[in-house]
């Protein structure tokens, strides 16, 4: 048994067998394989090692007859490491002493030699054991033949390890089939946290390097509560977890059985609670649980899932979809939030490695710097507006400058709009997040140009006390429970309603259970959280009453430690709704 | 033709240390002999015919190798090989790293 700590990204438990993806194109159906079949396993392996030697001495005559000699040199090389005998004796001697199948002996043997190639010389050489993870390939497809279960074909579900997963790698999977993802590198942000939130499955990442320590076909544990991966648990172990997943589907029943109930207080003020999405289809996770509307659309997705930027049709489309599955319920759509990193072309070059990039050319400064690409996305919001209640928000906003120039681009791009003759809705709320301390300083200013705001507490919590939370040795500063955030979060809400625009909390904290007494007492009347988190938010929202939610606000306000205000809202919590808790407290 | 045993001591200068390109090619030089050639990284011996047992020497940049023939020929066996240590290995050096 093996565990593993990373970055929990995506909750609940899942357990199942491994698929290693980016190694395996297929899984490997089988671990074991009988004693009396050992001889015909053995021959299988043979002729199957037989094949990969014909089919790279093929590839090496037409590599060296086609591009040069140089290149048909790498064919040879590998052609030395299958037919060594020393490589056909290890894998024997793990199908003959540990009856594993042949599959699952080549690929242990496989990745044990890469985890030696990975291991010397710098991270530079990662990429030529590249060369060994192609061979157990080929050896893998000659092995499985016709029984190969392709990853877009599966018909077993299975816990997906990546390194890193990229939206290409999982565009083929059959998605019913993925039980958890678990990753080496990725932080919140990543395309695996993305997909896993949105899919609604335990997931992990940051794991650091791991997948050389465990095969296709071994057992695998994903604690999307805790940040932790168990590779091959013990029995004890695994019944544990087989009860945790049983409580926990039992608990999301009984809430989604009250999914109609008006999100209300229990002396009657209404309090809306709205998802935060990513997809599309994740619309209709957010209506099942009897979500308000879409407070928070991440369009990153449609910037991320190719390696050309999005047209105008493309985000059109997406949007239309989003619109069309809120059945009029408002939908805020956030304008792109990225670094100039992950932008395919444009300002690219600017995104120099080694600089900060929290700090950098991101976001709505990002936009405003490449017009086209910001222009284009407003174009298709603009359109798509008129098919329902659809609301623009822009991210990151520091100065009043910025927000002021975003809007002048908003009158460029109705202008064209019209100019077009296309259909489309001029005239739509236009709002910022808060999450910029500059901007929540500046709240009452801000107040009086916006729409309204939505409080971006990961942002803001991270910006405030100078913390990346993704960096293991300073997370333990990040807490959504300091008091600087509070006193932030309370100024926010005070310039709102003095100029009387509405203000949502989006970001973890309002997933955050615990906050949500607190969110409420300090004047929050609108909350934006994930979709599985919503019918929990609901259910606390439905024991509260607002007074004594401002109690509870006034007196967390008075403690100036966040450990010390992080007790205090989970006691008050414990005692609003012990019901949400069964027997013990997690967390 | 005769019958002998050669030793000799080289220096791994490749960038990245004894690499798979580097090794493959040791490996080809090794199985053309019909000699017996033995390297050494400290307590760690492999038979230079077989490339997984060169990867296992985990021989790093500057380190220090044992050759040792063994067989007929071992004298032009070794030559090579050290012609290869020396300078050969170059060709398979990356020429356009970005990190450098």
């Amino acid at each position: 048994m093996l565990v593993k700590r990373g970055i929990a990204v995506s909750p609940g438990v899942n357990f199942g067998p491994a698929l290693i993806l980016g190694t395996e194109d297929f899984r490997i159906p089988r671990q074991f394989v009988s004693v009396n079949v050992i001889d015909t396993e053995i021959a299988r392996l043979k002729s199957a090692m037989d094949a990969v030697c014909e089919e790279i001495a093929e590839n090496e005559r037409l590599a060296s007859d086609k591009l040069g000699e140089q290149y048909g040199a790498i064919f040879a090389a590998h052609l030395q490491m299958v037919r060594s005998p020393r490589l056909r004796e290890e894998i024997e001697t793990l199908i003959r002493e540990k009856c594993y199948s042949p599959e699952h002996a080549s690929s242990r043997v496989f990745r044990r030699y890469t985890k030696l190639v990975q291991h010397l010389g710098d991270n530079y050489l990662a990429e030529r054991a590249s060369d060994i993870i192609d061979l157990e390939k080929r050896l893998l497809k000659q092995l499985l033949g016709e029984k190969r279960e392709e990853l877009s074909n599966l018909t077993t579900p299975i816990i997906v390890l990546a390194n890193n997963l990229t939206p290409s790698e999982t565009a083929g999977l059959a998605k019913e089939f993925v039980l958890g993802f678990a990753t080496e590198v990725g932080g919140r942000t990543s395309h695996t946290s993305i997909l896993a939130g949105a899919l609604e499955i335990p997931a992990v990442v940051g794991l650091g390097d791991f997948l050389s320590d465990i095969s296709g076909g071994d057992m695998v544990i994903v604690d999307g509560n805790n940040g932790e991966v168990i590779i091959d648990p013990d029995e004890e172990t695994l019944a544990k977890y087989k009860n945790t997943g049983e409580r926990q589907r039992s608990m999301a029943a009984r809430l989604a059985s009250r999914r109609k109930i008006r999100s209300e207080t229990k002396d009657g003020t209404r309090i809306h609670v709205m998802g935060n999405i990513e997809f599309p289809n994740e619309v209709e996770h957010c209506r099942e649980r009897g979500a308000d509307g879409i407070g928070l659309y991440r369009t990153e997705f449609l910037y991320l899932q190719s390696n050309t930027e999005p047209t105008e049709e493309v985000h059109y489309d997406a949007y239309c979809r989003v619109v069309q599955a809120a059945q009029n319920r408002p939908i805020v759509i956030r304008t792109l939030d990225l670094g100039a990193d992950k932008i395919p072309r444009g300002y690219r070059h600017l995104a120099k490695e080694g600089m900060n990039p929290a700090l950098g050319l991101r976001s709505v400064r990002l936009s405003l710097r490449d017009l086209p690409l910001f222009k284009t996305q407003l174009r298709a919001i603009f359109r798509a507006a008129v098919h329902g209640d659809v609301r623009i928000m822009f991210p990151l906003i520091s100065t009043l400058l910025e927000w002021r120039q975003a809007k002048m681009i908003v009158g460029d791009v109705l202008e064209d709009l019209e100019e077009r003759g296309v259909d489309f809705k001029p005239n739509i709320p236009i709002g910022m997040m808060v999450e910029v301390p500059a901007a929540a300083l500046l709240a009452e200013e801000f107040a009086e140009e916006v729409d309204f705001f939505s409080i971006g507490t990961n942002d803001l919590i991270q910006y405030t006390l100078a913390v990346d939370r993704s960096d293991p040795a300073v997370s333990s500063l990040y807490n959504s429970s300091d008091p600087s955030i509070l006193r932030l979060i309370k100024m926010v809400v005070e310039a709102a309603h003095k100029k009387n625009i509405p203000v949502t909390v989006c970001g973890q904290m309002s997933s955050d259970l615990k906050s949500i007494p607190l969110l409420a007492g300090l004047g929050i009347r609108q909350i934006s959280a994930t979709p599985l988190a919503i019918p929990e938010v609901k259910e606390v929202i439905r024991h509260l009453t607002i007074e004594r939610a401002e109690e509870i606000a006034a007196h967390a306000m008075t403690i100036d430690v966040a450990r010390d205000v992080e007790s205090y809202l989970r006691g008050e919590l414990y005692k609003i709704c012990p019901d949400l808790f069964d027997e013990e407290l997690p967390m | 033709m005769q019958e002998s045993v050669c030793r000799q001591i080289v220096t791994v200068k490749m960038k990245q240390g004894l690499h798979l390109r580097p090794i493959s090619e040791i490996v080809r030089i090794a199985r053309d002999s019909t000699c017996e050639l033995k390297i050494s990284n400290g307590d760690q011996t492999g038979n230079a015919k077989e490339v997984y047992d060169l990867l296992e020497l985990k021989a790093m940049p500057d380190t220090e190798l044992v050759l040792e023939a063994n067989g007929e020929d071992a004298s032009k066996l070794m030559e090579e090989i050290v012609q290869f240590f020396e300078s050969g290995y170059k060709k398979f050096e990356e020429t356009s790293d970005p990190s450098e």
